[in-house]
């Protein structure tokens, strides 16, 4: 459904991703994991057209999208809950949400998918029509994913969306991201967290200093608590 | 008491013209990250184009659309021929650019024209004083007020209830996230230079009644430096801040007028950019700033 193949992305100088290539296959829940400044964000950005590729290519759904703007991006059906959330504090809860649906077509389904995202994530009916600034950050988060689900996307890519949460708060995040795997969206999700993604995904790739380090299931990864040691250089407290 | 209330009202009805323009500014700076020092020029565009109209004979009220008109389509195409060929590039070479679009329209103005003053004349009521409440209020000042606050609550309108208002609301917010949302960036630029443009042609329309349809080459650079100051102090970023702004500027630039000693009058706007600079100091993100809009 996905595929990037021998990415790269340039600061300046400094090369945040070299050569990366991955795959997503429909319906899949699929993992990318690594340390602080690894460079998962950076492939995101690139894969949405945030930032623009210095080189590689990436293909969605059979067509390549390499440096296609994030606009059109989303319009393919290709969403991104971005880093840090990113929702628009000055606009309320329901703007944030309406405001997402807005590409798509068909207004009565938009409506629809709007009565039932504000059903499935209760605490954003009850703050629907306050500033989006004044959630917290698991609230925020729930804003950020029902707003990346109101595109109606095909594919999802989650950039660390448990980052800076509580531990219960952060159960609630990968208890959603489960619910919406079992419903058949397909995802591909950053994480630090790398024994539970692992364990709740399908398969994982490692990413360490910009490239690709391992690539594989739970099982072939050691569960994830060898990678810690081995490919991050943190132990695993 | 009456002569303080008069004074109020004149300082309303300027800072209700500097907010109009400092909107007009604050929206392509949010959006396009641009301070648009060209945006003076739309003034003197729309005024020119006036004085072409009186020429040609044409009521005055067509000449205030076809002025407002001109302004629009000037304000894209300074997008589409200046602005878009250096949008990826650094602040300090769009700023440039934008003085560079001021000149050339000030020079291409006075080569057509003529450097010195010209002048479109006013319709008879825009000279005549209306009683009201003991207050005699000059009846430009009613119209500024009455065509400010259309406008704003028109704007307000847009922007809070439609879907392109969300999307302009958004922009202006954080220009990337709205992208990701699937907002076209182009789009909301140009939209964002259209409105610019319309809110400087009924800026241009207003300046013409108060100053008695005086127009030079020049005109637009004091206007500029007003909206400019307005979204300074305002919180610069925020729209809301921009209409503060402009109303606390035209309060206090008609305080000063008023009630200074009348040998040192001449040090108004002098005064006044150093207490823009004052509540800089005291308030670095404006009036209604965020401070984290200091970071990003």
């Amino acid at each position: 459904m996905l595929r990037i193949d021998g990415l790269n992305v340039r600061y300046g100088a400094i090369r945040a991703v070299r050569d990366v290539s991955l795959e997503v296959n429909e319906g899949e829940f699929v993992v990318l994991l690594g340390p602080n400044g690894a460079g998962k964000s950076s492939t995101l950005s690139a894969v949405v057209g945030l930032i623009k590729p210095a080189g590689g290519s990436v293909h969605f759904l059979g067509s390549p999208i390499t440096g296609m703007p994030p606009e059109d991006v989303i319009r393919l059906g290709l969403g991104l809950t971005p880093e840090g959330r990113r929702i628009l504090a000055g606009m309320t809860v329901r703007e944030n949400l309406v405001l997402a649906g807005a590409i798509r077509k068909d207004r009565r389904a938009v409506a629809a998918d709007l009565d039932r995202y504000l059903d499935r994530f209760p605490i954003l009916r009850a703050r629907a029509d306050s500033a989006a600034g004044t959630l917290s950050g698991g609230e925020a988060q729930q804003l950020a994913i029902a707003r990346s689900l109101m595109a109606a996307p095909r594919l999802l890519m989650l950039d660390e969306p448990t980052l800076g949460l509580a531990p219960k708060v952060v159960d609630q995040i990968f208890d959603i991201v489960a619910e919406l795997v079992r419903e058949g969206l397909t995802i591909l999700m950053v994480e630090q967290n790398a024994v539970r993604a692992l364990k709740a995904a399908d398969r994982g790739y490692v990413m360490r200093t910009g490239q690709i380090v391992a690539a594989g299931t739970a099982e072939e990864l050691g569960g994830g608590e060898g990678l810690l040691s081995s490919y991050m250089g943190v132990d695993p407290a | 008491m009456s002569e303080f209330l008069q004074q109020l009202v004149n300082g309303l009805s300027l800072g209700s013209t500097y907010a109009l323009l400092a909107l007009g500014l604050a929206i392509v700076f949010s959006i396009f990250g641009l301070v648009n020092f060209a945006y003076g020029e739309l003034i003197t565009i729309a005024a020119y184009m006036m004085y072409a109209c009186s020429g040609l004979g044409l009521p005055w009220i067509a000449q205030a659309v076809i002025g407002i008109i001109a302004a629009v389509v000037a304000s894209m195409l300074m997008d589409v021929i200046a602005f878009r060929p250096v949008r990826h590039a650094d602040g300090t070479t769009m700023l440039i650019t934008s003085f560079g679009v001021a000149i050339a329209v000030q020079a291409i103005v006075t080569i057509v024209v003529s450097a010195r003053s010209r002048t479109v004349p006013q319709p008879e009521w825009s000279s005549e004083s209306l009683s009201f409440l003991g207050l005699t209020l000059p009846s430009y000042q009613l119209f500024t007020v009455i065509i400010t606050a259309v406008a704003l609550i028109g704007l307000v309108l847009i922007l809070q209830r439609t879907t392109f208002g969300l999307a302009m609301r958004a922009s202006a917010e954080n220009f990337q996230t709205a992208r990701l949302l699937g907002v076209r960036s182009n789009r909301m630029v140009s939209s964002a230079f259209a409105l610019s443009g319309l809110l400087a042609g009924i800026g241009a329309v207003l300046i013409l009644a108060r100053t008695g349809g005086a127009l030079t080459p020049m005109m637009g650079v004091a206007p500029v430096l007003k909206a400019f100051v307005a979204i300074v102090i305002g919180g610069i970023g925020s729209l809301g801040g921009a209409v503060v702004g402009g109303l606390a500027l035209g309060v206090a630039e008609i305080a000063l007028r008023a009630y200074l000693p009348g040998e040192i009058s001449g040090l108004t706007d002098g005064i006044l950019f150093a207490l823009v600079v004052v509540v800089v100091l005291l308030r670095p993100q404006g009036i209604m700033g965020l401070k984290e809009r200091l970071r990003t």
